[in-house]
């Protein structure tokens, strides 16, 4: 199904839950639960975590759903209420936090050059080697180490497509700040795959 | 000479004659501003140093290239979805929910 056809049904189906139809908002959750879930587990690494904020998710969705006006698709509407509880739960789990270090980014001569050349221009069976588990694992990793600020941004923006006016009502941030955030996320986490592609073209 | 129509570069001015003081970006500039450049929010004068940079520089239009991927794989390798179990206790605890409160 085609995106505009998507969202076409999640209009109508949003249109008879608000009228009371239960069995619409089932349908409605079940379009939705694994980019919801998949969000709050990326943003919380704990499976118990990201149950409970689906879970809270949808409730809020149903508890709010005649005030929302469809201005928006239903799928970002919710995203963002998952976002918020998924932020919510971060701040409420106290765990300190390690001062955020300086994310690792290309080398450069004194001159302001790229450092190291020939670069791994990897880009073009990037889609391919997405399906490889290694790289996977590789690219979660990476994405685990991201300080938490930035890991928030990207994941946000990158993976689950919010603009930088959602992400700043999520955290709070201003644009400009988030921009750079997610600039240094890009950078640390493009180091990162080629690391890996260059270490599985050596072979090791 | 067109090198590469897809990242938005090298499209246009290719031998055009330069201004007498043009302040040339290296490639930590260029770096630092791909986000922007990327989006189309620099101004008209830094997306002109930028491309000019990039013309002459291999290392940074390979960087770009990866630096573009680098979103579109993350995001492929990030996709979860949910453990059939869990997707039935939310279905049982959505429908408790809605049954107490209506």
């Amino acid at each position: 199904m085609s995106d505009e056809a998507a969202r076409e049904e999640d209009r109508q189906l949003l249109e008879r839950a608000q009228e009371g139809d239960v069995s619409a908002f089932e349908a409605l959750v079940d379009a939705h639960r694994d980019r919801v879930y998949g969000l709050a587990l990326r943003m919380t690494r704990s499976e118990a975590d990201a149950a409970e904020i689906t879970q809270d998710t949808f409730l809020s969705a149903y508890q709010h759903l005649k005030d929302f006006r469809g201005d928006a698709a239903f799928g970002s509407w919710v995203h963002r209420i998952a976002a918020n509880h998924a932020l919510m739960r971060l701040r409420h789990r106290r765990v300190a936090q390690a001062a955020e270090q300086e994310l690792q980014g290309p080398e450069f001569t004194e001159r302001g050059s790229l450092a190291e050349y020939p670069l791994s221009d990897w880009s073009r069976d990037a889609e391919e080697k997405a399906l490889d588990a290694e790289l996977g694992t590789a690219i979660q990793q990476a994405t685990d180490q991201l300080p938490q600020g930035y890991r928030e941004v990207f994941l946000l923006k990158d993976v689950d497509g919010l603009s930088y006016e959602q992400i700043s009502e999520v955290t709070g941030d201003s644009i400009p700040a988030i921009k750079s955030r997610l600039h240094r996320a890009r950078l640390a986490l493009r180091e990162a795959i080629d690391d890996f592609y260059n270490r599985d073209s050596r072979g090791a | 000479m067109k090198r590469d129509g897809a990242l938005g570069i090298f499209e246009k001015d290719e031998g055009a004659p330069q201004p007498a003081e043009v302040r040339m970006y290296n490639c930590k500039d260029s770096i630092n501003l791909l986000l922007e450049f990327l989006e189309g929010n620099m101004s008209p004068e830094e997306a002109q140093h930028l491309k000019e940079h990039l013309r002459g520089c291999s290392p940074c239009v390979d960087f770009l290239r990866t630096y573009k991927a680098t979103s579109g794989l993350c995001k492929k390798a990030l996709a979860a979805k949910m453990p059939k179990e869990v997707s039935e206790k939310l279905t049982e605890y959505l429908r408790n929910k809605i049954k107490s409160t209506s």
